[in-house]
């Protein structure tokens, strides 16, 4: 099967190189950013418990645990940020046309005529789909780790409901 | 036939561009557009190719420009329309690619004739040939109508009288062109029609045959249209030296 080709979806001519690894690593760096987020579910599920005589880890009485939306913060705005980035690459991709020459009079006189918006929106459009998948995939996660280890006794159901509101 | 009726350009500043402009370019012409800076030539080049929003119809061979016909048309532009970062080559398959009709054979002669490097991207080309690169993909899309905006700036004078040869040596009778240029005296042997733009109004049209017919030359034909003041030199030059 041949393999893809990239430069395909790109402004004709565009140094993919730069912007796809802005993307990767800020991507990665998001990722990494919001593991923030197990940090403080660490501390918080730590805080609910002592340990008694007998080295045994026991629920503290007047234990609790903080709500899912105060933990989770602003640990997936760095996806927000690259979305944000996508949207201005895309913009680039357009501006590109007009930088050395005037290609964007090529490119408006194709007999394609969605040629220059495949090859402006295209790449953008994935990196915004990357970061939506990526931070929803996450969301979900943290999520269930919070349902998974917070002890029942200290469990306020509607969570949900909560970090929407 | 391309077709402009009361093409009228103002632009957002309220400068005209072009006003009120109609023409008709049958087949098989090679035509002429002159004009001083400022006179509408690439405006009007531009409100053909739908580039610029304009009023006013084009209408290509009896009908309106759509996606489906505007591959018969074909622009070189002095701005340069091509990708800086593509080599030739690369720019031959994005033309073939899109152009059903992109001839090769033309394109590979006019390389060779300008012996340009197919491997180097474009934006290492000095100012003439990208120039001369630029007329190639226009004369090479496969175009029945060919606009020209000021090709030849920066080309040297035998570079420039080489390719009006090639040009009248390679053009099919379907073939038109609309070339702009201030390069009158070199382009009237070349020309079979004149028209000229002043203020964004077409100030005169005339084939060359009816000049000749008249004992006109293009120069002189162009000269009167602008009611050029031959005496101008001299007083500029008896104000700036008097009392010396």
């Amino acid at each position: 099967m041949k393999k893809p080709e990239l430069a395909r979806w790109a402004p004709p001519g565009f140094d993919l190189r730069f912007e796809l690894q802005f993307f990767l690593t800020g991507l990665a760096a998001a990722a990494l950013y919001s593991t923030l987020y197990l940090v403080r579910l660490a501390a918080a599920l730590d805080c609910l418990f002592a340990i008694n005589d007998k080295n045994a880890r026991i629920l503290l009485p007047d234990a609790e645990m903080p709500p899912f939306a105060g933990l989770l913060g602003d640990s997936l705005s760095w996806f927000a940020i690259l979305m944000l980035a996508a949207a201005a690459f895309a913009i680039w991709h357009y501006a590109y046309h007009r930088i050395g020459s005037r290609s964007i009079y090529l490119m408006r006189r194709l007999p394609d005529r969605w040629e220059l918006h495949r090859r402006c929106l295209t790449l953008p459009a994935l990196e915004l789909a990357a970061c939506a998948v990526c931070a929803f995939l996450l969301f979900w996660l943290y999520y269930g780790l919070y349902v998974l280890l917070v002890p029942e006794e200290v469990y306020i159901s509607g969570q949900l409901a909560l970090f929407w509101r | 036939m391309l077709e402009l009726t009361n093409i009228q350009k103002i632009y957002p500043n309220g400068r005209c561009g072009v006003a009120d402009v109609s023409l008709a370019l049958p087949r098989g012409q090679i035509v002429g557009l002159f004009g001083e800076n400022g006179a509408g030539k690439t405006t009007l080049m531009k409100c053909i190719l739908g580039l610029l929003p304009h009023k006013g119809t084009v209408r290509l061979d009896g009908g309106p420009i759509t996606r489906a016909n505007i591959e018969k048309l074909a622009f070189g532009t002095c701005e340069h329309s091509f990708f800086p970062n593509l080599t030739a080559e690369a720019h031959r398959q994005f033309y073939a690619e899109h152009f059903p009709h992109f001839s090769h054979r033309r394109f590979d002669g006019l390389m060779d004739f300008f012996a340009l490097p197919r491997h180097k991207a474009l934006r290492s080309f000095s100012t003439g040939q990208k120039n001369q690169f630029e007329v190639i993909l226009a004369l090479s899309q496969g175009a029945d109508y060919i606009l020209l905006d000021e090709p030849f700036a920066g080309n040297d004078v035998f570079n420039r009288e080489d390719f009006y040869k090639v040009l009248l040596g390679i053009l099919e009778e379907h073939e038109t062109v609309l070339l702009s240029t201030h390069l009158i005296e070199e382009v009237s042997g070349f020309i079979g029609r004149a028209v000229l733009l002043k203020n964004g109004r077409i100030a005169g049209d005339a084939s060359m045959e009816e000049l000749e017919e008249q004992g006109i030359s293009l120069m002189d034909y162009v000269k009167t249209t602008y009611h050029y003041r031959a005496d101008r030199v001299g007083r500029a030059l008896n104000t700036m030296t008097e009392g010396e």
